[in-house]
C-alpha cells in the first residue's frame, strides 16, 4: 500500500500553532498593505504598485525561470532517481551540493562565467571566440545563468527527497508487472515508479517553484536586471524609504501569496490525478539527463576554482594569460573573523534550538498516534521568505522588541524546524510501537525514554539533522537583514554586501560562506561513521531487529 | 574702545571654555556606549580604514565602533522610519550613518534626523562649514545635521597605454563608441554611479540648467530631459553588450575595465585609480580625466538619526573621523584616497604638513585640473530620472 507524505487528518493544538505562526506574518503585511503607515488608501498603493515600469515583465520572467528550472531539477532527479535504484545511492555527493549555499555558488558560476571569468576565458580559447566579449549569461535577459545555478541546488534537494520516497513504494510488485508488460528497467521506473513519487512529492516540488520564483539571493547575483525578477523588484519596494512603495510592496507580496495560492490548488489537483509518462523513448531522454548532469557537475567545480583564483588574484586582463596573483589580497580574511563567529553561534543556537524542538514535537505526534507529517511544515517553506520576515519584524515592534540577534535566530529556527522534522519524522514514526509499550510498562518516564533510548536511537539522523539546520542557518539572507535590523553581520550578508563591491572580496566570502556548512555535513558523515560502530543495535534502519 | 575689545575677548573665551566644558561632558557620556555605524561595505580598502579607526575610538574615547556594512543605506533608513512611525524615539538600531543626496532629502523631509551637532564638533572649526558644497547637500541645506566626511568628483578612468586621446566630452564618448562598439558603458542606474552618469549626461546635454538647482517640477521634466534620452539611446547601440546589460556598479565597472574588456571606468572618487594601482588591481598605466565642461561633484556626510541609541558616542566617533589626522589618512591613496573636507589654511603648520606630505599617486589629478565640480542636481530630481530610465528601458533587453 502505498503511504502519503504527509497526513491530512485533523490538526492538533501544536499544527494550530504553527499555522498562527504563519498567518501572522500575513497580518502584519496587511496592516503595510492597508496604508496604516503611508497614510493613503490601499487603491492608491494598486496604483503605485501598477504604474511600476515593466512590473509584469518581471513576473513572466520570474515564472519562467521558476518553471524550467523545476522541469529540468526534475528531469535530473527522475534519472538519477533510477540509477540509485540499481546502484549505490551517492549520499556524500548529494549533501555536499545540499550544504553548500544558493549565494555562494552563484557568485562562483558569476566569477566563472561572466565577461572576464575564469570558464569564461577557457570557453573562449578553446572556441576561439573573441575574448573580450559575453554572450549569454550570467545576468542574461532570459535567466539562463539563474536557472543553472537553481537547477544544480535544487536537483540535489529534490533527488534527496525521491530517492526514500520511490524506496517506500512496493518495487518489487512494479518490477514483475513491468517484466510481464515487457518494460526495461529504465521504463519501469519512469512509467510506474516515477509517476507514483511524483504524486507523493508535490509539497517538495512546490518548494522548488517558491523558491525559484521568489528568491532573493540568486536573483540579485545571477538574475536578469532588465527588468530584474519579482522578488528582487518587490524587495527594493518594500525596502524603500517611501511609505507609498512600501505599501504598494507590501500589496504586491500579498498578490503573489494569493497566487501562489492558486498555484499550490492547482499543483495539488494535476499530481494527484493519474499521472501517465508521455516520453516515447525512456532512454534517450536518460541519456539526456546524464549529459546535463555531467554539464551541471563541470559549471559547479569551474564555480569552486572561479572563488579559489578570485580570492588571490589581484588583476587578470582578457589578453593576458595568467592572472597577477598576491596572497596579500587573504589579509581580508580577518574581517571576516567577526561575521564567521556570528554565523558560527547563530548557526549553533538555530541547529540545537530546531532539534530539540522537532524531537519534543515528533513525541508528541506519536503519542498521539500520528503516522505522517502534516502539511504545515511544508507551508513553512512554500512560504517566500520576504513577507515572513516583514512579517514577523512588523509583530516584533508591535510586542516592543527590536530587531537583533534573537529575532534572526527565531526566523533562522522558524526556517530549519520543518526542514528538520521533514529529515526526521519518518524514522519517529515509523518506529517500532510495541517498543514504546515495552517502555511504558517497564515505568520509565517519558523524558528517560527519550534521553536514555530515542535520541541515542536516533542519534545519526539527529547529527545529519543537525548539520542540515546549521547549513539552512547559514544560507538565510532575507531574515537575517530584516530581522537583525542589519547589525547582525553573518558570513552570507557579507556576501551580498560584495557582490557589488570588489571581485576580490566577493571570491573570499563566498569560499568562506561555502566552506562553513561543508564542514559541518563533513563533520556530521564522520561522527556518524565514528559513533556506536560496535553497537549493531545502534546501526540504524532497524538493522538489529532484521538480524 | 579697549573695554569693549576686553569683553569681547573674554566673552568668546568664556564661550570656548563653555563648549569645551560641554564637550568634555560629551565625551563622557559616551565611555563604554557602542556606536553602531552604518556605511557601505562593499571595499575592503574602506572597511580597513573604518576598522582601524574604530581601534582608535575605543583606545582614546573608550567608544566601540561597530561598522555595520550595508549594500544600500534605504534598508537602514526604513528601519529608522519604522521606529518613527511606532513611536520609538530611543534606542534606535542605527547611531551614525553615512549618507547624501536624496537619502538625506528624504530623512530631513520626514523628521528623521536629529538636532543640529555639527558647530558643536571640535573637529568642525577647521571646516569651512560656509563652503557652498557643504552647506548644501544635492541642492538641500544641511543645517548641521549632517557633517561632511568626504568630497567626490566624478572621474573617468582609462589606460594610457591602451588608449592615447580619451573623450573628454560626452559627444566625444558618443563617437568613440560608435567606432569602438562594446568597449564602453556605464553603472545601472538606480546605483549611485549610474545615476551620476546620467546627471553628467544632463549637464552636458540640457540647455536648461539652472532649474535643476531648483525643486523637481513636473511640468519642466520633458525639456530638461529630452535630449539626455536622445543621447543615451543613441548611445545604447554601442555600447558594451548593446546596452542590454549594464554593469551593479562601479565595482564590476572597474573589474571589466581592468580585465580588459572595457576601455573606459569611471569613479567618484578622484584618487581611485591611484589607489588601485598601488595595491595591484589596475596596471600603473592607467589615469584619469574629466570632461572638458567639468564634471558632477558633491559631498558625502556623516548624520546622526533622531532616535541613535548612543548620540554622545555618535559625536565622539564623528569628531574623531573629522580630525586632521583622521582625514590625512583617508586622503592617502595608499589607505583610501578620499579627498578631505577639512579646509586646510585653518590647520596650524604641522597639521597643514600631514596634507602636504601626501602622495596622491600617478593616476590622481591635481585640483586644479579638475577645476570646480559641477553642482548636483536638485535632490528631488533623482527619482524622477531613475524612474523614467527604469520606464524607457526595462523591458528592452531582448
Amino acid at each position: 500500500m502505498e503511504r502519503a507524505l504527509f497526513w491530512e487528518g485533523s490538526v492538533n493544538w501544536i499544527e494550530r500553532f504553527f499555522v498562527l505562526i504563519l498567518i501572522l506574518p500575513v497580518i502584519g503585511l496587511l496592516d503595510e498593505a492597508y496604508g496604516r503607515y503611508s497614510g493613503v488608501s490601499w487603491i492608491q498603493g494598486l496604483t503605485r504598485l501598477w504604474s511600476e515600469p515593466a512590473l509584469i515583465e518581471s513576473l513572466i520572467l520570474s515564472v519562467w525561470v521558476a518553471s524550467v528550472s523545476l522541469v529540468i531539477s526534475l528531469f535530473i532527479a527522475r534519472a538519477i532517481s533510477a540509477k540509485t535504484l540499481q546502484v549505490n545511492d551517492s549520499q556524500l555527493w548529494r549533501s555536499v551540493l545540499l550544504a553548500i549555499p544558493h549565494s555562494a555558488l552563484a557568485i562562483g558560476l558569476l566569477l566563472a562565467l561572466s565577461a572576464g571569468g575564469v570558464g569564461w576565458r577557457w570557453i573562449s580559447v578553446i572556441f576561439e571566440l573573441p575574448l573580450d566579449q559575453q554572450y549569454l549569461f550570467p545576468r542574461d535577459p532570459w535567466g539562463i545563468g539563474m536557472i543553472v545555478s537553481l537547477v544544480i541546488k535544487e536537483s540535489a534537494f529534490l533527488i534527496a527527497i525521491a530517492i526514500p520516497i520511490t524506496k517506500r513504494l512496493p518495487l518489487r510488485s512494479y518490477q514483475v508487472i513491468a517484466r510481464q508488460a515487457g518494460l526495461t528497467q529504465i521504463q519501469c521506473h519512469h512509467q510506474l515508479i516515477w509517476p507514483q513519487a511524483i504524486r507523493l512529492m508535490w509539497p517538495a516540488i512546490f518548494v522548488v517553484f517558491v523558491f525559484g520564483l521568489t528568491n532573493l539571493e540568486v536573483s540579485l547575483i545571477l538574475g536578469p536586471d532588465q527588468p530584474q525578477l519579482i522578488g528582487v523588484r518587490l524587495f527594493q519596494l518594500l525596502t524603500d524609504p517611501d511609505a507609498l512603495n512600501r505599501q504598494a510592496g507590501a500589496l504586491g507580496l500579498l498578490i503573489m501569496l494569493v497566487g501562489l495560492a492558486v498555484v499550490s490548488g492547482v499543483f495539488h489537483r494535476s499530481v494527484r490525478a493519474r499521472v501517465k509518462d508521455r516520453l516515447s523513448d525512456a532512454m534517450a531522454f536518460t541519456h539526456g539527463a546524464t549529459v546535463l548532469r555531467w554539464a551541471l557537475i563541470a559549471a559547479f567545480w569551474l564555480s569552486i576554482v572561479s572563488l579559489l583564483m578570485w580570492s588571490v588574484t589581484m588583476r587578470w586582463s582578457v589578453f593576458e594569460p595568467l592572472p597577477h596573483v598576491s596572497l596579500n589580497a587573504l589579509t581580508s580574511l580577518k574581517t571576516l573573523a567577526s561575521p564567521f563567529w556570528v554565523s558560527l553561534s547563530i548557526g549553533l543556537a538555530t541547529g540545537v534550538i530546531a532539534i530539540v524542538l522537532a524531537v519534543c514535537i515528533l513525541e508528541y505526534l506519536v503519542s498521539k498516534g500520528q503516522k505522517r507529517l502534516h502539511w504545515v511544515w511544508w507551508a513553512f517553506l512554500w512560504l517566500p521568505a520576504l513577507p515572513m520576515a516583514s512579517g514577523l519584524l512588523a509583530w516584533i515592534y508591535f510586542f516592543g522588541g527590536s530587531p537583533g540577534l534573537w529575532p534572526v535566530v527565531l526566523g533562522h529556527t522558524l526556517i530549519a524546524l520543518p526542514y528538520v522534522m521533514i529529515v526526521m519524522s519518518d524514522s519517529w514514526f515509523d518506529r517500532d510501537r510495541r517498543h514504546d509499550m515495552f517502555l511504558k510498562q517497564a515505568g520509565l518516564p517519558v523524558g528517560r525514554r527519550i534521553l536514555l533510548i530515542w535520541v541515542p536511537r536516533h542519534s545519526r539522523l539527529l547529527v545529519l539533522a543537525f548539520a542540515l539546520a546549521f547549513a539552512v542557518s547559514c544560507a538565510l539572507y532575507t531574515q537575517t537583514i530584516l530581522l537583525g535590523g542589519g547589525r547582525v553581520e553573518t558570513l552570507m550578508t557579507e556576501l551580498m554586501v560584495t557582490v557589488s563591491g570588489e571581485r576580490r572580496l566577493a571570491a573570499l566570502t563566498g569560499l568562506a560562506n561555502l566552506l562553513l556548512p561543508l564542514i559541518a555535513f563533513a563533520l556530521a558523515l564522520w561522527v556518524n561513521r565514528l559513533s556506536w560502530s560496535h553497537r549493531a543495535g545502534m546501526q540504524g534502519e532497524g538493522y538489529a531487529d532484521f538480524r | 574702545m579697549i573695554f569693549r575689545l576686553i569683553v569681547t575677548t573674554v566673552l568668546l573665551a568664556s564661550v570656548q571654555l563653555v563648549q569645551a566644558a560641554d564637550w568634555q561632558a560629551v565625551e563622557a557620556d559616551a565611555k563604554g556606549q557602542t556606536v553602531y555605524f552604518y556605511a557601505w561595505g562593499g571595499s575592503s580598502t574602506i572597511n580597513q580604514y573604518i576598522e582601524r579607526w574604530a581601534q582608535i575610538a575605543e583606545e582614546r574615547h573608550d567608544v566601540k565602533v561597530e561598522h555595520v556594512k550595508v549594500d544600500d543605506i534605504s534598508v537602514a533608513i526604513q528601519g529608522i522610519q519604522t521606529a518613527k512611525r511606532v513611536g520609538r524615539s530611543d534606542q534606535g538600531s542605527v547611531d551614525v550613518m553615512w549618507i547624501n543626496g536624496e537619502n538625506f532629502a528624504r530623512m530631513k523631509r520626514d523628521g528623521l534626523m536629529g538636532t543640529p551637532f555639527v558647530a558643536d564638533l571640535p573637529s568642525s572649526k577647521a571646516i569651512n562649514l560656509d563652503d557652498p558644497t557643504i552647506a548644501a547637500d544635492f541642492s538641500v541645506p544641511t543645517d548641521g545635521l549632517e557633517a561632511p566626511w568626504g568630497r567626490a568628483q566624478l572621474v573617468f578612468i582609462y589606460d594610457q597605454s591602451r588608449l592615447s586621446q580619451p573623450p573628454k566630452s560626452m559627444d566625444a564618448l558618443l563617437n568613440y563608441a560608435k567606432n569602438n562598439p562594446g568597449r564602453v558603458t556605464y553603472p545601472e542606474p538606480p546605483n549611485f554611479h549610474g545615476t551620476t552618469f546620467l546627471k553628467q549626461v544632463l549637464w552636458e546635454t540640457t540647455e536648461q540648467q539652472d532649474w535643476l538647482q531648483k525643486p523637481y517640477v513636473e511640468a519642466r521634466f520633458e525639456q530638461v530631459t529630452s535630449p539626455m534620452w536622445a543621447y543615451l539611446d543613441s548611445l545604447h547601440l554601442h555600447l558594451w553588450r548593446k546596452g542590454r546589460e549594464f554593469p551593479d556598479s562601479a565595482e564590476v565597472m572597474m573589474d571589466l575595465f581592468a580585465d580588459g574588456i572595457l576601455d573606459i571606468a569611471l569613479s567618484f572618487n578622484p584618487n581611485d585609480a591611484s589607489q588601485r594601482i598601488l595595491d595591484g588591481r589596475f596596471a600603473p598605466s592607467v589615469r584619469t580625466y574629466i570632461h572638458e565642461m567639468g564634471t558632477v561633484g558633491n559631498t558625502h556626510f556623516l548624520a546622526i538619526p533622531f532616535n541613535a541609541d548612543a548620540r554622545a558616542g555618535a559625536l565622539v566617533w564623528i569628531n574623531l573621523l573629522l580630525t586632521p589626522e583622521a582625514q590625512a589618512e583617508k586622503a592617502d591613496p595608499s589607505v583610501w584616497g578620499d579627498p578631505t573636507v577639512i579646509d586646510e589654511s585653518r590647520l596650524g603648520s604641522e597639521d597643514q604638513k600631514l596634507f602636504r606630505s601626501l602622495n596622491l599617486g600617478p593616476a590622481t589629478l591635481s585640483a586644479a585640473d579638475r577645476g570646480v565640480p559641477l553642482s548636483e542636481p536638485h535632490a528631488t530630481w533623482v527619482e524622477p530620472i531613475e524612474r523614467a530610465w527604469k520606464e524607457r528601458y526595462f523591458g528592452k533587453a531582448r
